[in-house]
């Protein structure tokens, strides 16, 4: 796994690049919890290189959802590819997600 | 294409989750089966794994956990054995999904997507075991779509 991180216009964008199982999980979870202890409430997830994702992943991205919930912040994801789109769908998280089809679209909806 | 098989035993940690996920490219570089099915399969291997490794044993000692592939060209048999508490996966509840954000957990969903990705499961208890026997069927059918992207 690698993760990119930049900050555009307030927005902290994180490329989740490779696989994030439960192996590399919990290092996607410090580095997103890092973002959000310096203040940061507004995320985006660009997963266009995500490759992999299992249910240790999911369980990161639906705690980060709730906590920037209650810290009135947002989370957007984007850019899924079918694998990651379906794993999402079958775990009923698409309901709960904020889910854009590319970067602009995820940069607007923010 | 003959018959390919392949065996491990691993260790109650979370960290010979790479063990698996060698095999299983070993494996898939022996047989016919694209990246999404080899994704599904890694993705059925490690939620079964963890799912032993962190909830499986209450003590503090070291345990084996054997799985073994077996596949020819249409269909992967998964088979793993614990000596963890009693799990039989075909009587797990699945997740509720519609509930609200706030009351969602996380529970229950590894194993959710482990039914969703294979097609038959079979579960006894001997000898103070778990044996889990899994088939999933790896030929596509007409489902080629999900690695066309860098094709097109």
């Amino acid at each position: 796994m690698e993760i990119f991180q930049e900050n555009v216009n307030g927005v902290e964008i994180f490329s989740v690049n490779g696989s994030l199982d439960s192996n590399t999980s919990p290092e996607f979870e410090s580095r997103v919890y890092m973002a959000l202890e310096n203040g940061q409430k507004k995320l985006v997830l660009n997963l266009e290189n995500l490759e992999y994702i299992s249910s240790a992943g999911i369980r990161v991205m639906l705690k980060t959802t709730k906590d920037l919930k209650r810290m009135e912040g947002n989370i957007v994801l984007c850019s899924l590819q079918d694998y990651v789109r379906e794993v999402f769908d079958i775990a009923g998280f698409d309901g709960y997600l904020s889910i854009e089809k590319n970067i602009d679209e995820a940069m607007l909806k923010i | 294409m003959g018959k390919v098989k392949l065996s491990i035993t691993l260790k109650n940690r979370l960290s010979d989750l790479d063990k698996i996920k060698a095999a299983v490219s070993k494996m898939s570089g022996a047989i016919d089966c694209t990246r999404r099915k080899v994704k599904e399969i890694d993705l059925i291997l490690e939620e079964l794994f963890t799912n032993v490794v962190c909830h499986g044993f209450t003590d503090n000692k070291e345990h084996d956990i054997d799985i073994s592939l077996s596949c020819d060209d249409t269909v992967l048999e998964i088979r793993m054995e614990d000596d963890g508490e009693p799990f039989d996966i075909t009587a797990s509840p699945p997740p509720d999904t519609c509930c609200a954000l706030e009351k969602r957990g996380i529970g229950g969903l590894g194993i959710h997507l482990v039914k969703h990705f294979i097609d038959e499961c079979k579960y006894s208890r001997k000898k103070d075991k778990n044996i889990i026997v899994l088939k999933k069927n790896i030929a596509e059918k007409n489902n080629l779509k999900t690695d066309s992207k860098k094709e097109s």
